[in-house]
């Protein structure tokens, strides 16, 4: 699939972000950067290069200090802290290390939760669609209603990958998910995880330091490359 | 969701969310428990007796006669002469009078010794009479009638025999035993000291301190303890008032049980402040405490903070969750706090009433106690303000 003539879903232009209010400490120095519609980007970077906080500045936890950003149609520089926390629960679904799940929620109650924040939906239709998805990513209904505490790893990556997904977001971000798996597990998690993308169209932007997994991916992107902070 | 995720939270956090309901609900029982006794027992004593117009007793405090003559409470330090008694008696403004002679008791009640004017005159709660549940008033002087608690208690039915014993105390070394009284009535409960009375007459005390075993002998009394007056016309209350107290045959004095009860209040009001600013403080404490324990909370639950962000929850969210988690807490403690003093209350009832001539209801509940209740959720919800304001800082600077 060709995403070079498809208008971008994120789009960076002269993106510079900084923690302090000094602008020769900028952690971030984009010039320019895009991620089109659908497109799996596998990002790549050494710690300390600013991963983490481009995954905040896309999902509307930071704004740049400078320059110009738009994620799936909308200006986050320009969005107040409540329409930025609104965009991320509606736009962007999020795997952390470790699934980052709540331990002493269900499975039901962790994705509930997500599409408490992210759905207009009533509590009945709720049930529905978590139902639906649950049974879509092969979660044993023994399962729906345990403490994550008491789930396997390879059952907390279905529910992260099912709270991530549930309110169809356009983009999923995911932040190094499979750092701590062993093969097994992590193949495993990046099979459902891709599947999962493909049956909701979604965009994928996965940060990981473990470049076998380029094969899962369009394109891939090192920091580097990217901030210009580094050079 | 916001609830559910408050719960779930709380109990994930089991021991130290439950030692600090423990501590908040034995704030809430104290500062509940003397608000309720506080009130019950300003009811109690005001309605224990209506309609009188002065109380005559021996020249002592003017607070120690209302206590021995209306509540039963403390002793009298001297008696009344029988014939200071009947000259008072037989002044033109008063309407009736009720004698009362102390000194007696049976099985830890107190005996009032009186007359059957007794039955129709003394006037309790709104202006009520005194009604007989079973039997009817004294006809023979070794007739006696029970209050209903002491009938209860002791399990007494009509016609049983009562002994009588010199003082006032649970134990006497001096027992009537020679001269048992006949119950002849039983009186329908009250909620005042009435009922923890037993009733004899004044020539059935005096026979038994005499050794006459007659029943219905004629005998004069040559003292009394005290007497309460009715009066024709309450204009005449202060001018047969000033006429007691400089009566130069003996010291006597006369007082209004409604001024006497003011005096009471205002003395017992510093008490009860000082008790109710005490419990309060302990809930206060206790309220302190379960701030500290969320605000430690934070920290540890960092994690859970920057997930609900990454989720999309605003910092708003995480406001209302500690300040729900304190709510909920709050709430689970007045619970068992008000819970904890209603079974306390049902399983010392009895046992007050006997011992302090109180009569407290087992539903703590008033229009006061929901006050304190509201006025303690208002200082939650302000005290986990703060770390309810830590975790909002915590969300909006956790990236």
């Amino acid at each position: 699939m060709s995403f070079k003539d498809q208008r971008p879903l994120i789009e960076l232009n002269q993106v510079v972000f900084s923690y302090t209010t000094d602008s020769s400490r900028c952690v971030l120095n984009i010039p320019s950067w895009s991620v089109s519609d659908q497109e799996h980007v596998l990002l790549v970077g050494s710690s300390g290069s600013g991963k983490s906080t481009l995954l905040n500045l896309l999902s509307g936890l930071l704004i740049p200090s400078k320059g110009a950003m738009t994620v799936a149609g909308h200006t986050l520089e320009k969005m107040n802290g409540r329409e930025r926390d609104k965009f991320r629960s509606t736009h962007i679904g999020y795997v952390a290390q470790n699934f980052n799940l709540i331990p002493y929620l269900s499975a039901v109650d962790n994705i509930k939760l997500a599409l408490h924040f992210g759905s207009n939906t009533s509590n009945k239709r709720f049930k529905v669609e978590i139902v639906e998805l649950l049974a879509q990513l092969n979660i044993s209904q023994s399962h729906w209603n345990k403490p994550i505490s008491q789930l396997s790893i390879g059952q907390q990556q279905r529910i992260a990958i099912a709270r991530a997904i549930i309110n169809k977001p356009k983009i999923i971000i995911a932040d190094e998910p499979t750092s701590s798996l062993d093969q097994s597990n992590r193949d495993n998690f990046m099979s459902i995880l891709m599947e999962a993308t493909k049956t909701h169209d979604t965009t994928l932007i996965f940060v990981s330091h473990d470049l076998s997994l380029s094969r899962y991916f369009d394109r891939i992107d090192s920091m580097s490359d990217i901030n210009k902070t580094e050079s | 969701m916001l609830l559910r995720l408050a719960i779930k939270s709380l109990l994930d956090r089991k021991s130290s969310v439950l030692l600090t309901c423990f501590a908040l609900t034995i704030s809430i029982f104290v500062l509940l428990g003397v608000e309720h006794i506080r009130k019950e027992s300003k009811e109690s004593f005001s309605s224990t007796i209506s309609g009188a117009d002065l109380i005559v007793g021996a020249k002592s405090g003017r607070l120690n006669l209302l206590l021995y003559s209306v509540f039963r409470m403390g002793s009298p330090i001297n008696n009344i002469s029988w014939r200071s008694y009947q000259n008072i008696a037989a002044a033109p403004d008063v309407d009736w009078t009720i004698p009362i002679s102390l000194g007696d008791s049976h099985n830890g009640f107190r005996v009032l010794g009186t007359n059957n004017d007794y039955f129709e005159y003394f006037k309790y709660g709104r202006k009520q009479s005194l009604s007989f549940e079973l039997g009817n008033q004294f006809r023979s002087n070794f007739d006696v009638v029970l209050g209903a608690e002491v009938a209860a208690s002791l399990k007494y039915k009509l016609g049983d025999k009562v002994v009588l014993s010199h003082g006032i105390g649970d134990t006497s070394f001096t027992i009537h035993d020679e001269n048992p009284f006949t119950i002849t009535g039983i009186l329908t409960s009250t909620g005042t000291p009435v009922d923890q009375t037993v009733h004899v007459g004044l020539e059935g005390i005096e026979a038994i301190h005499q050794g006459i075993g007659s029943t219905h002998a004629k005998l004069k009394p040559s003292s009394i303890t005290a007497f309460i007056i009715g009066l024709k016309s309450r204009i005449s209350t202060f001018k047969l008032q000033r006429h007691i107290n400089e009566m130069q045959e003996e010291p006597l004095m006369a007082i209004l049980p409604g001024v006497a009860l003011s005096e009471l209040w205002r003395m017992m009001s510093m008490l009860e402040n000082t008790l109710l600013l005490i419990s309060s403080m302990v809930f206060v404490a206790a309220v302190l405490g379960l701030t500290a324990v969320l605000a430690s909370s934070i920290r540890e639950r960092r994690k859970e903070i920057s997930l609900l962000r990454t989720i999309g929850a605003p910092p708003s969210f995480l406001f209302l969750l500690f300040q729900l988690e304190a709510l909920l807490v709050s709430l689970v403690s007045m619970f068992t706090g008000s819970a904890l003093l209603c079974v306390s209350l049902s399983i010392s009832q009895s046992q007050i009433s006997k011992q302090f001539g109180l009569h407290l209801s087992t539903t703590p509940f008033s229009m006061n106690s929901l006050s304190i209740l509201l006025s303690m959720m208002f200082i939650t919800a302000l005290a986990a303000s703060l770390p309810a304001f830590q975790a909002y800082k915590e969300a909006k600077t956790a990236y």
